[in-house]
């Protein structure tokens, strides 16, 4: 083997390139590419590895009823079937929807608002600022989820504040009551979302040339008509960036809800990453659960390419 | 230590393709080195998980040829994956399952032939005399028929975790009571006194509701057989007349205000917390507490039958995270070693003394009553198994996978007036009829 591997390296090395024919057959930018899928033949081959085969396994198990330990039965496409009329999973897409507001639509308002803040306003302690609002990011989800059930509980920091403001009779359990649970797992998104935006949107912002906010000025634009005309469009790639990130961690929020509320209560926190946790470990329905996953799979895919070529296509 | 080896006398065709066999010796080559796997979820409580493990190391010192791989992870982790690791071609060679019945895991994998029958193990070893039959009946799977509660026997159990009634002695003496109430009216008149004191009559939490229900349902039976029947899915409804006063006391409960304020929002730690912390005068839980309540409350630890209607009544849960070998399994013989060491007399008083609770099989009377709490679990099931006791009735959240799933969130429903304790009943009911009709397929 390196004894070969000498070999090959000592002919390229005294051979004159001149002299080879094969390589002439190839031209230079399929060259460059063949040369560029070596590169990444690694980093592929570990993809396909973890992601690639079990995604196929997933959908050869979403054609199948199976309960995880008997033999599978082939059931074709009768479990994407099931999905569809399904008042459950029904059910899961609405509440899905409504998180991917909170974790995707208002962070990204929030974090632009934020970033056009921070910019503008010379604030002091401006990194300290920054680290602050970033920091839900860096805290383990699992620390979120109980820190806010504590937060929220029914002695806890928020209802303490509604009573001491003389709103006592608004006070409830905000993630075991009916109503309020997923707004509640909703406000969790949006504090945990928006320092994320946000320093996208600061990092994107420094890439505008400020020659356009000088121009603006001279027209005597205010700062909401600079924010509008110049801040935003000028930050369409990175709100496209922010957008599939929000959406993807919206549609497969799953730790934050199962640390809570564990789809509860009832089934009103219950969104479409949680049901398939629920059929596939709790019911030990896995083709179900399988057919399930990978129609949010290609949810989510459809929705991600969408978004970046709009943000191309504008 | 003599060596005995595996006798194959015969035995039907496991759905793994090997023989099972249908008479075997106790014992085993102890001379050829051998490693077996075991796997626990006990991971997310240290004291139990290392009792276990201790077990464990107790075995291999008795036995120097045999190595065990000891895989332990955290509840949630291994339940998600101890069923499509049992059903893989390297499944471990022993193992423990959170459920039994038709909760998820024991019957899907022993229908599948995926569980070692342990039958004739249980004749070699003598476990029938170590467990009582009730005891055992619940880790039975008929594979034809689909029937749980009887045909051939898959697990032995890890402990014994019958569900009861703690209680704080100091807190009883401040409103007035010397000894827990004996009756079910007593019983009531401790929560409206409890409350009246500022104390919180009843530690709950979303996540246990199913227990407060075991609890008053069996309150309100005179005899095991009716809620066995349907738990083991024969015969009868979840919509009994008993079970529908028993959700209906617990709504009436929570509308009074017994329940512990925010219980609907509340995780299990919470409850367990308002008890050990003792602001909580009474918690509906079993064993598995018993060290933490213990060392916490120490002498104002109490446990109790919740006080019946009629003369007697059944006690629910009891034996339970059954220990399972694998079919697939190459050392059966090491395995059921293991199996007959963990339940016997000196390991099971070891896993007493290292704060387990109850163990599945028979502990020594002295030792269990260096823990009172312990020994009061022990007096119960003493009694009800008794002849003419009421028996037990195992966890009704076993019945099928649904109701598994429904039972939490339909109590959840009920406490919340999203759903009339009859809608409740029906809807679990419907999960039963329909999974009974599944079997049957």
């Amino acid at each position: 083997m390196a004894r070969a591997a000498v070999a090959v390296e000592a002919g390229r090395v005294h051979s004159p390139a001149g002299r080879r024919v094969a390589p002439r057959a190839v031209s230079a930018p399929a060259r460059r590419q063949r040369t560029a899928y070596a590169y990444v033949l690694p980093a592929l081959v570990l993809y396909a590895l973890v992601v690639v085969v079990p995604f196929a396994h997933g959908v050869v198990i979403s054609l199948f009823n199976w309960d995880g330990a008997s033999p599978m039965h082939w059931v074709g496409v009768r479990n994407y079937a099931a999905a569809f009329g399904d008042p459950l999973v029904r059910q899961a897409v609405v509440h899905t929807l409504v998180i991917i507001a909170f974790y995707a639509a208002i962070p990204i308002c929030l974090g632009l608002v934020l970033a056009a803040v921070l910019a503008r306003l010379r604030l002091r302690l401006l990194a300290t600022w920054r680290a602050l609002l970033f920091l839900p990011q860096v805290i383990s989800v699992v620390v979120v989820g109980v820190a806010w059930q504590w937060v929220v509980a029914e002695n806890g920091p928020f209802n303490e504040l509604l009573r001491a403001v003389g709103l006592a009779s608004l006070t409830r359990v905000w993630l075991g009551d009916f109503t309020w649970a997923l707004p509640t797992e909703g406000v969790i998104g949006i504090w945990l979302m928006s320092g994320l935006c946000m320093v996208l949107f600061i990092a994107g912002a420094q890439a505008i040339d400020p020659e356009l906010y000088d121009a603006a000025n001279v027209d005597g634009a205010g700062p909401v008509r600079e924010f509008f005309t110049i801040t935003v469009p000028g930050l369409r790639k990175v709100i496209a960036v922010a957008s599939v990130l929000t959406l993807v961690g919206a549609i497969n929020n799953f730790g934050l809800i199962w640390v809570t509320t564990e789809g509860g209560p009832g089934n009103q926190t219950q969104v479409l990453s949680t049901l398939i946790y629920t059929r596939a470990f709790v019911l030990n329905e896995v083709g179900d659960a399988a057919a399930l996953a990978v129609l949010l799979a290609v949810v989510i895919m459809a929705a991600a390419i969408g978004i970046s070529r709009l943000a191309d296509r504008s | 230590m003599a060596t005995a080896a595996l006798l194959v006398t015969g035995g039907a065709a496991a759905a793994s393709g090997r023989s099972s066999p249908t008479r075997v010796t106790r014992g085993f080559d102890t001379h050829k080195r051998v490693t077996i796997t075991i796997a626990d979820g006990w991971g997310d409580t240290p004291s139990v998980a290392a009792a276990f493990a201790g077990v464990v190391h107790n075995f291999e010192r008795k036995y120097p040829n045999v190595r065990v791989n000891l895989e332990t992870e955290g509840s949630n982790a291994y339940n998600e994956a101890i069923n499509l690791r049992a059903a893989s071609n390297n499944p471990p060679d022993v193992f423990m399952l959170s459920t039994a019945g038709y909760g998820p895991g024991f019957y899907d994998l022993a229908k599948a032939g995926d569980l070692e029958p342990l039958d004739a193990y249980a004749k070699a070893y003598g476990w029938y005399k170590r467990f009582s039959p009730t005891a055992l009946e619940v880790f039975r799977l008929n594979r034809k028929t689909g029937q749980w509660g009887s045909g051939a026997l898959y697990g032995l159990p890890e402990q014994n975790t019958m569900i009861g009634v703690f209680y704080n002695k100091k807190i009883l003496h401040a409103i007035g009571f010397s000894s827990p109430p004996t009756t079910f009216a007593q019983f009531e008149t401790t929560l409206a006194l409890a409350k009246e004191k500022g104390y919180t009559p009843i530690a709950a939490t979303k996540d246990a509701y199913v227990h407060d229900e075991m609890g008053l349902w069996d309150a309100f039976s005179s005899s095991e057989q009716p809620i066995n029947n349907w738990v083991y899915g024969k015969s009868g409804t979840f919509a009994s007349s008993a079970n529908l006063r028993a959700v209906e006391t617990l709504l009436t409960w929570q509308k009074d205000g017994y329940l512990q304020a925010g219980s609907e929002g509340l995780g299990y730690g919470n409850a367990v917390g308002a008890l050990t912390g003792g602001s909580a005068l009474y918690f509906f839980a079993g064993p598995w507490l018993d060290g933490a309540v213990q060392s916490s409350l120490g002498p104002d630890a109490g446990f109790m039958q919740l006080p019946s209607v009629s003369k007697r009544s059944p006690v629910g849960g009891g034996p339970s995270s059954p220990l399972v070998i694998s079919s697939k399994s190459k050392h059966l013989a090491v395995d059921a070693a293991f199996l007959n060491f963990f339940n016997s007399t000196a390991e099971s008083n070891y896993l007493v003394q290292h704060g387990w609770g109850p163990p599945g099989a028979t502990v020594n009377p002295s030792v269990a009553r260096t823990l009172p709490v312990t020994a009061e679990v022990l007096a119960i099931l003493r009694r009800v198994e008794a002849p003419g006791g009421a028996g037990t009735t195992p966890y009704i959240n076993w019945a099928s996978p649904a109701v598994n799933n429904d039972i939490y969130s339909g109590l959840e429903s009920v406490l919340a007036n999203q759903m009339t304790p009859a809608q409740y009943l029906a809807q679990i009911q419907n999960d039963w009829v329909q999974f009974k009709a599944q079997r049957r397929s």
